[in-house]
């Protein structure tokens, strides 16, 4: 029975023979570089490592995953600034949101990546916001990236992109709403610019800034516990301020958005999932579980809503869970463009992932919508575009997340995921609005 | 590092690392194995003299810690995203499905523990013998042996359930929560 139980076992093993050995450079360059993971995953992953060593008690506060607040905060602080480093601000003008990183191309450095910044909209029911990428590549590197933080109620939506390298410069970029037209740090300005790969109105500050320093620091943040050390990379990094086009500064009030759940101010959110919802990989990669916890007693089927998806044709294209709201709240105090999803749903085709939404406009759903940053039509699919971000294999949860969408009516029915650009299409194409109904509004109070 | 030192590295590189990439793929999704790969070779060059004369099992070991301090990082950077962005659907595992591949077996497997799986799995895909898989999972050879007949036992009464009627399917609680 035993050795029986070690056969079958042995039987499903998804990798028989031993793997080739891949090549050693990359072991060697981060062996000369340190560190080239993103400044974000160093962050979590200090948390991680914390859990087997002993903390040390001066970033305690920092590394307990029971201090939210502490986490956010970290996760702000751009690392790989100093003050002696922004003197070296090449200039005052906002680099371009794709370009290529300056300096000697050494194995340790990013010179000689292009990079390219980039913003999705969150497709989440019942929310409006932009998700911020940055992709670096290379010949043979594929890109990797850093999601932010949509909050359109401040100057600031979004700021990221330093990764920590033994030498150069990274790339560190602020997106703003429209009244922001330059940012300081310590003595240097740099303008903030429009592009059409931002939503429309939102203006983005680009600037390289040296791999190795003490950080930049955003204030408006809720602090450190009473009685807590600052830790060093803070209290010696200068701080980031905006200023409007008179010159003036605008107040950061950076908020952190409440927990997932249902909100008083914008609608109930309504989950669903089907009885055959499946965890395509844990805890195994290529395993399946059933994704339905043993107390999951919820909807099987999507609950009513304003929105609502049909499928035509593509049968192996499942539906496995989503999200329904009963109205639409408007976004008030967003800046720029905003887009608010009223239904969002996960699929899954040849088990390849797919999340889908239908976005309207969020200050007055069923405006024409603009369009979608950055995406450029596909050829041969007349009205649909397409935003291709890349993969981010440096992550275990890696995927696709490109964006391909269309217009329906005054809506853009999105895709995002899948294995590339021509299976989202193959699913866009399956995916239909069956229903949109703007009347149910609900303005949430100020 | 001397020249010696760098010899004996890149001997143990070229030796080991199919193993270790073998044992990564198996346990995450491809595009990060090289990653994680590389992590451990890091580590085994600023621990070359610890590295025992038969280094499987250690970088096996080494391997698994890095797994592990990745899939906690992942997990509260998720949990950090998903405070930020309120996107919590986004904080699932996508990718790298098979479904092709989701017999009873896997299925079986994915709801045993992670003792116990890593246990079976140490065995029968690694090839290990107890006392290798022991010093990969840092444990005694007793203990390892007797973790590997209750995971034995536990695998063979869930196979047994899997194949029984629907409504006694266990159900997995492992890579269940949606919210």
């Amino acid at each position: 029975m035993s050795d029986d139980v070690i056969d079958l076992i042995r039987g499903v093993d998804p990798f028989p023979d031993e793997l080739p050995a891949p090549p050693i450079e990359p072991v060697l360059h981060r062996l000369e570089a340190g560190d080239q993971r993103p400044w974000c995953a160093q962050l979590v992953d200090a948390g991680g490592r914390a859990a087997l060593r002993a903390p040390r008690r001066r970033w305690g506060w920092v590394r307990r995953p029971s201090r939210p607040v502490a986490i956010l905060l970290a996760a702000l602080v751009i690392t790989g600034s100093a003050a002696a480093a922004v003197l070296s601000l090449t200039g005052s003008a906002s680099q371009p949101l794709a370009g290529r990183v300056p300096g000697a191309i050494t194995p340790a450095s990013l010179a000689g990546y292009h990079y390219r910044i980039a913003v999705t909209p969150v497709l989440f029911a019942g929310t409006a916001g932009w998700q911020p990428w940055i992709v670096y590549n290379s010949a043979g590197t594929n890109g990797y990236g850093e999601r932010g933080t949509p909050l359109p109620t401040s100057p600031i939506f979004a700021v990221g992109g330093p990764t920590r390298v033994a030498r150069g410069e990274t790339v560190a970029y602020v997106l703003t709403g429209p009244q922001v037209w330059a940012v300081r740090i310590g003595s240097r300005t740099i303008r903030t610019i429009s592009s059409p790969a931002l939503p429309t109105g939102d203006r983005a500050a680009v600037f390289f800034i040296p791999a190795q320093g003490h950080g930049l620091f955003i204030p408006g943040l809720p602090g450190p516990p009473p009685g807590a050390p600052h830790p060093p990379p803070m209290k010696n990094a200068p701080a980031l301020s905006l200023l409007d086009r008179f010159g003036r500064p605008i107040a950061i009030k950076l908020t952190v958005p409440p927990p997932p759940g249902p909100s008083l101010a914008g609608p109930p959110t309504v989950t669903w999932m089907s009885p055959d919802a499946v965890t395509p990989w844990w805890p195994l990669p290529f395993g399946t579980v059933p994704y339905h916890h043993p107390g999951y007693h919820g909807r099987t089927r999507p609950g009513p809503g304003v929105c609502e998806l049909g499928q035509r044709g593509l049968p192996a294209l499942h539906a496995q869970w989503g999200h329904t709201v009963p109205w639409i709240s408007p976004v008030h105090d967003g800046l720029g463009e905003v887009f608010l999803s009223c239904i969002d749903a996960a699929y899954y085709l040849h088990g390849w992932p797919f999340d889908v939404a239908v976005l309207v406009d969020g200050h007055r759903p069923g405006r024409v919508l603009g369009p979608i940053p950055g995406a450029r039509p596909v050829s041969g699919q007349p009205g649909v575009v397409t935003l291709a971000t890349g993969r981010f294999p440096t992550s275990l949860f890696t995927r696709n997340f490109g964006v391909t969408a269309k217009r329906v009516g005054n809506a853009w029915l999105v895709v995002q995921g899948g294995s590339g650009l021509a299976q989202r299409v193959q699913v866009l194409n399956a995916l239909r609005i069956s229903k949109l109904d703007l009347h149910h509004l609900r303005h949430a109070p100020h | 590092m001397d020249g010696t030192g760098t010899l004996r590295f890149e001997a143990l590189f070229r030796a080991h690392a199919g193993a270790v990439r073998t044992y990564v793929c198996r346990r995450c999704v491809a595009d990060a194995a090289d990653d994680v790969v590389a992590d451990v070779f890091v580590v085994a060059w600023r621990r070359l003299d610890d590295v025992p004369d038969d280094p499987v099992p250690w970088l096996l070991g080494v391997a698994r810690r890095v797994l592990a301090n990745r899939r906690r990082g992942e997990a509260r950077h998720q949990a950090l995203l998903g405070r930020m962005s309120s996107e919590p659907h986004e904080a699932m595992p996508v990718l790298g499905a098979r479904p092709d591949v989701g017999v009873p077996v896997l299925r079986v497997l994915s709801g045993l523990s992670e003792r116990d799986r890593e246990a079976l799995l140490l065995v029968a895909w690694e090839g290990l013998s107890a006392a290798q898989a022991s010093k990969v999972l840092g444990v005694s050879s007793n203990t390892f042996a007797a973790r590997l007949s209750r995971a034995r036992r536990r695998f063979a009464v869930a196979l047994a359930a899997e194949s029984g009627p629907p409504a006694q399917q266990p159900r997995s609680a492992e890579g269940a929560v949606l919210r």
